[in-house]
């Protein structure tokens, strides 16, 4: 691999004060992920993948170690600052879409570039063209309640992607969709790292994981 | 967009919104109306204070005007230190007493002065301006007129009491008086008549009414009151057993007798407040709570902590609008309807009113009720965007 370094992560781990214990969530783990790669983070619920993507999407910030995204220190920037990197240079993709049931696939789409302060002209034509790269044209004006599970995850992605980010995030991203309508939007996901895009995924699911340039396998690290 | 996302939030859920506004609505009515009332009485007391044109009344101590049966017992005293008063241009002399005709009883007021502005008179001529013969002169009230069958050029007899002498009166003209009651029959005549008819009242007076020079000004607008507090306070200096009151002094006076409708309008308008406060603050919180996922998803995707305060604002403007359209046509016809309920008080003179119906006191309502529910929404919008990311998604998940 011979892209820019999107993450470089040397050690870092995440705690959580739960009541009165300490739960060690993520335990120096290292990781260095390039422009166009995608990496799987594989295993069962409860060991730390939703962390890892939390810390790299900027979310959140590791209690240990050292954490690099775009090449800037995570810990050293403040929340105003996260959220501007995550806004201009980090797609999300949830489990469970988090379209906004009251405003349509385009406004959906949208909504992430008017916070960005795009022009309207350009946003309109940014999100019809992503709309219609997910195959979703004639949904343009549909609610997400008139949707379905795999047209929801499409405009989610759309949504993701209406920034022009250089990291995408996707937090099991299949887990409500049957396996072929997950199939196809683990494809449409995996292609886009051709952009140059940085793919990070988790999931708990070995075929979905598999379609990763490499696949990190939680479980064994734990071990 | 974050507007047009507060106003589809809004929507969302269209009978809770509903409730909310009609509570709203109901909430700025209220306040509206207490403001009104609170004003209202204090407005109708100036303005028929102002439209007999005196400014100064010397009364009997610890009285207002008719409040009670109480009358100055040498009322020519006073009358007299008015004519070497240099401020003063004219003074009405008043007594009320009550006269009867064979079928009713008459509200009856001597008065004597050079000129009065107590009553307009509607139809004939004022007292002084008909020539008398050995009948006196009368003016009387519609009710009056009308109870005892009457019109301008009639003669009435009346009586001090049941069993006296009856006396003969020419009506020669009808009269509007601004602090009559709805039913009273007002009956007019000059001082002497009634210092005749009761001798025993002889050189008493209820009140006195004084109109004080105003230079350069129009004869019915008011001498500046830095003049009428030194007329009051000289002639209270004078008499020390009367109570004189310059205009400002009497309002002051009424407002006292208002204080329990002003205690009774704070305490509703506060109530009103608090529940503009507290129901925004829980319909919001409520919103906010439902939609922890989306908020979380859209703080993790890089929205500012201020976008999502903005749009729960946003949500608490939108409610408030709506609000405050619909409490302001609200109030409007509340206030309306029961100023016809409570002025139809056989107590309270014709041309008081509680409830003024008046933009001001809307927009007054509407200001503070908006301030009110902005302070609301503070909170659940801080909550929202101060929403913790990591924590929500996961919760959501599971």
């Amino acid at each position: 691999m011979t892209g820019e370094v999107v993450i470089r992560a040397s050690q870092i781990g995440k705690q959580y004060r739960v009541g009165a214990s300490i739960v060690e969530a993520v335990r120096a783990f290292d990781l260095e992920v390039r422009a166009g790669e995608s990496v799987a983070l594989m295993g069962p619920s409860g060991c730390g993948k939703s962390t890892l993507l939390n810390l790299f999407g900027c979310v959140d910030t590791p209690t240990s170690g050292h954490l690099e995204v775009f090449g800037t220190d995570v810990a050293s920037m403040n929340e105003g600052d996260r959220s501007a990197l995550r806004l201009r240079r980090i797609g999300f993709v949830f489990q469970r879409f988090y379209l906004l049931p009251v405003l349509t696939a385009f406004e959906n789409v949208e909504l992430p570039m008017i916070e960005a302060r795009v022009a309207k002209p350009e946003r309109r034509t940014r999100a019809e063209s992503l709309l219609a790269r997910m195959g979703l044209t004639h949904r343009l004006h549909h609610r997400p309640h008139q949707l379905s599970g795999g047209e929801m995850q499409r405009v989610a992605i759309a949504r993701a992607l209406a920034n022009q980010p250089r990291l995408l995030i996707a937090d099991e991203p299949t887990g409500e969709l049957d396996r072929k309508t997950g199939a196809s939007i683990l494809n449409l996901i995996h292609e886009l790292r051709h952009d140059g895009l940085a793919i990070v995924m988790a999931t708990h699911d070995a075929h979905a994981a598999s379609l990763a340039d490499r696949v990190i396998d939680m479980e064994r690290l734990a071990a | 967009m974050m507007v047009r996302v507060a106003l589809r939030n809004v929507m969302r859920h269209r009978l809770r919104t509903a409730f909310t506004v009609a509570a709203l609505a109901i909430a700025v009515a209220l306040l509206a109306d207490m403001l009104m009332l609170s004003n209202g009485m204090e407005k109708t007391f100036y303005r028929v204070l102002s439209s007999v044109g005196y400014e100064v009344r010397v009364c009997p101590w610890g009285t207002l005007p008719f409040s009670t049966d109480a009358a100055i017992a040498e009322s020519s005293r006073v009358v007299r230190a008015l004519d070497d008063e240099p401020h003063v241009e004219r003074w009405l002399r008043v007594l009320g007493t009550t006269l009867y005709s064979d079928s009713t009883s008459l509200f009856a007021m001597g008065i004597d002065g050079s000129e009065q502005s107590l009553y307009t008179v509607t139809g004939g001529v004022d007292l002084n301006a008909a020539p008398a013969d050995d009948r006196a002169n009368v003016v009387l009230n519609e009710n009056a007129a009308e109870a005892l069958g009457v019109d301008v050029g009639d003669e009435i007899e009346l009586r001090t009491g049941v069993t006296s002498d009856r006396t003969a009166f020419v009506v020669v003209g009808i009269i509007a008086l601004a602090f009559d009651l709805p039913q009273q029959r007002t009956i007019v005549m000059p001082m002497d008549v009634v210092y005749h008819l009761r001798p025993e009242m002889r050189d008493a007076a209820s009140f006195v009414l004084v109109k004080l020079k105003t230079p350069a000004s129009p004869s019915n607008s008011f001498a500046p009151l830095d003049d009428q507090r030194a007329v009051a306070a000289s002639l209270a200096a004078e008499f020390p057993e009367l109570s004189v009151y310059s205009l400002d002094q009497l309002m002051e006076a009424l407002q006292g007798q208002l204080a329990y409708f002003k205690q009774f309008a704070l305490v509703l308008s506060t109530i009103s407040v608090f529940i503009t406060f507290l129901l925004i603050a829980v319909v919001l919180t409520i919103g906010v709570g439902e939609r922890r996922g989306e908020i979380a998803a859209l703080r993790s995707m890089g929205f500012r902590r201020a976008s999502i305060r903005g749009m729960v604002l946003a949500e608490s403007a939108i409610l408030l609008a709506m609000g405050a359209v619909a409490g302001s046509i609200l109030g409007w016809i509340l206030a309306g309807r029961l100023d016809r309920i409570l002025t139809q008080s056989p107590s309270l003179p014709a041309g008081y009113r509680f409830f003024i119906p008046e933009p001001r006191e809307i927009a007054i309502a509407v200001v503070i009720t908006a301030v009110a529910g902005a302070i609301a929404a503070l909170l659940p919008a801080v909550f929202a965007a101060r929403i913790d990311i990591p924590r929500t998604l996961h919760e959501e998940v599971v």
